[in-house]
């Protein structure tokens, strides 16, 4: 893959994919910025790496399980303790679906 | 009086048990350098975003000097238990201690921030693992310090509240991300710290600060109650004055933590118990790749020198090679991003931390989000999850996965030939305050000697070895095989023991 510079369109996508909303120059800014460090990685395609598994994760453990027992936890209170809307032992969030009618 | 604070664990624990001197007294002067001397010591719990007395360093976000108080007299009623009907010291093996903990670790009741404008306002109900282990040894925990904003940084000024400032040069970076930590250990500000690592965010810090930062092995410390970060890589990690006080903090802080399904069930060697004053019969690498053209001149000059002094001590010094060094800076700027994008989605203005409310639901997040991350963050989470985005995941964040591997093979088969690795921990000493905010490749640059290690998931540590021309710290890594942490420190410790470059400190009012 060679170098390429991402596209203002490209920036505003990858924004609504990550949920952030971004001003006019910090799209410009990551615009930027993001192309040069993706240029930058682009090193990494002269590795062969074929049949070379991939590390995700450093160790081999696997399936950690406890058993199905009640352990302390949080109270309702502590647990909400730092939200910004609380109802009762609820957190408030805004309407998902439109009230018919 | 003074010089209390500039002790190490090892020797306040021999003042606190005989009754030289007390917890409070300790804790008193700990907290003097920070504040500045008074008659009164504040009752609430100060948060430094322009409160506490310290700005000159300006290590900490929060300090809680009444907390500490209360830990210390707590600490002093037990230490008179012990010498009046004896005990079990090795009970509470950080007796009387006062610590400092950086900002992304848990502390019940006490603030984390996370250096965020979107954590503020956060205070955790419970404490981590490691925090807890350390009240349970004893330990008095002063407050929390400085860091990058989430730990994304190498010089503490993308903290969100202010820049730490190095105590050796006002005018210069402390390194980072756990740059807090670094400098409170450097300045006299706390006896010992805990931070985190993921690139290098302990060992970087403590080479620009000129103290001793440990970095366990991946899985060594539990993370419950650490901010996660990236969470293939983070780990907790320990910065002190000597190398002997690095193993008794990881003593305390590691072993298995049902809490964190990524701690790992292994026994915790008496790391103190295997130390030694010398090195015989042991072989070190020293890795060509870590020698390359851009390292500062002093830099190199200085840990060749003390590959030299590890000879004289007996230690086999051979020369040996990890290829894939190179790709490790690419390699950990499309995996560590990835993971920064899937982590940081829980900021959600939901459930706790800032919320900026918006027309509906998904303007909510990405107002609360576009607010509440500062630059270097969202930088990240666009990396991020651009590598991870259909049709750029194979290219990116695979191939990176897979460069990992070969990473990860090359210190495996070198360390299957040699007992541990030295090399330098940072490619130039501190630098100064502003110089790379603007260029995030230059910043990214000041951790290309300590990410390999880091994406190998292995143990390291960083000690004092010298100055530059500036009396500027300078920094040798010593890396070890998995778990082998007591070769490590045994190596650093030999060193250390050999030179007199930790007992050097910066000339503070």
């Amino acid at each position: 893959m060679s170098a390429m510079r991402l596209t203002l369109a490209q920036v505003e996508h990858v924004a609504h994919l990550a949920q952030l909303a971004l001003g006019d120059e910090e799209k410009e800014l990551y615009r930027e910025q993001l192309s040069s460090i993706l240029a930058y990685a682009t090193a990494l395609q002269q590795v062969d790496t074929e049949a070379i598994p991939p590390t995700s994760a450093i160790l081999s453990l696997e399936n950690i399980l406890r058993d199905d027992e009640i352990q302390n936890s949080l109270s309702p209170a502590d647990a909400l303790a730092n939200a910004p809307a609380v109802e009762d032992v609820c957190f408030c969030v805004p309407a998902m679906l439109e009230r018919e009618g | 009086m003074s010089d209390l604070a500039h002790l190490t664990i090892q020797e306040a624990q021999v003042l606190l048990s005989r009754g030289d001197v007390s917890s409070v007294e300790l804790t008193h002067v700990v907290l003097d350098r920070i504040l500045g001397p008074s008659d009164t010591v504040p009752t609430a719990e100060l948060r430094a975003i322009g409160a506490v007395g310290d700005d000159q360093i300006k290590a900490y976000l929060t300090l809680a000097p009444e907390w500490a108080l209360e830990q210390a007299a707590e600490s002093d009623r037990r230490l008179v238990g012990l010498r009046r009907v004896g005990g079990d010291e090795k009970l509470w093996p950080l007796l009387g201690i006062p610590l400092a903990v950086k900002d992304v670790i848990c502390v019940e009741g006490l603030a984390a921030t996370c250096g965020s404008r979107m954590l503020e306002h956060y205070v955790p109900p419970f404490s981590a693992t490691a925090v807890e282990r350390l009240r349970a040894a004893g330990a008095v925990i002063l407050g929390k310090t400085n860091t990058d904003e989430f730990a994304m940084g190498s010089s503490t000024e993308n903290s969100a509240f202010f820049a730490t400032r190095n105590p050796w040069d006002l005018e210069r970076v402390p390194g980072g991300s756990s740059g807090g930590s670094a400098a409170a250990v450097a300045a006299g500000m706390a006896l010992g710290a805990l931070g985190s690592d993921t690139g290098g965010s302990v060992r970087q810090p403590a080479a620009l600060c000129g103290v001793v930062g440990l970095k366990p092995t991946y899985g060594r410390v539990s993370r419950w109650g650490l901010v996660a970060f990236a969470s293939s890589l983070d780990q907790i990690g320990c910065l002190t004055r000597t190398v002997l006080d690095a193993a008794l903090l990881l003593h305390v802080i590691a072993g298995h933590d049902p809490r964190d399904a990524t701690s790992l069930d292994v026994s915790v060697p008496d790391y103190a118990a295997s130390l030694r004053d010398d090195v015989r019969g042991m072989r070190i690498g020293v890795p060509m790749e870590y020698f390359f053209e851009g390292i500062q001149p002093e830099v190199e000059g200085a840990v060749r020198a003390a590959l030299d002094v590890l000879g004289d001590l007996g230690a086999e010094i051979v020369e040996v090679s990890l290829p894939h060094t190179v790709y490790a800076f690419p390699t950990y700027y499309l995996v560590a991003p990835a993971e920064v994008s899937a982590n940081l989605a829980r900021y959600d203005g939901l459930r706790y931390g800032l919320s900026v409310p918006g027309a509906d639901l998904g303007d909510t997040y990405r107002q609360t989000r576009g607010q509440g991350f500062g630059p270097e963050v969202k930088r990240r989470i666009m990396l991020g999850t651009y590598v991870l985005s259909a049709g750029y995941y194979d290219a990116y964040y695979l191939k990176a996965s897979q460069v990992r591997t070969l990473i990860r093979r090359d210190f495996e088969q070198t360390l299957e030939a040699c007992d541990v690795l030295a090399a330098p921990t940072t490619p130039t000493t501190a630098f100064r305050l502003g110089e790379r905010v603007d260029d995030p490749l230059q910043m990214y640059a000041a951790d290309v000697c300590t990410l390999p290690l880091s994406l190998a998931g292995l143990p390291g540590i960083s000690v004092p070895c010298g100055f530059d021309k500036q009396r500027l710290p300078i920094g040798l890594q010593i890396m070890g095989a998995a778990l082998d942490e007591s070769s490590v420190l045994r190596v650093a410790h030999a060193y250390e023991q050999a030179t007199e470059w930790h007992r050097q400190r910066p000339d503070l009012n």
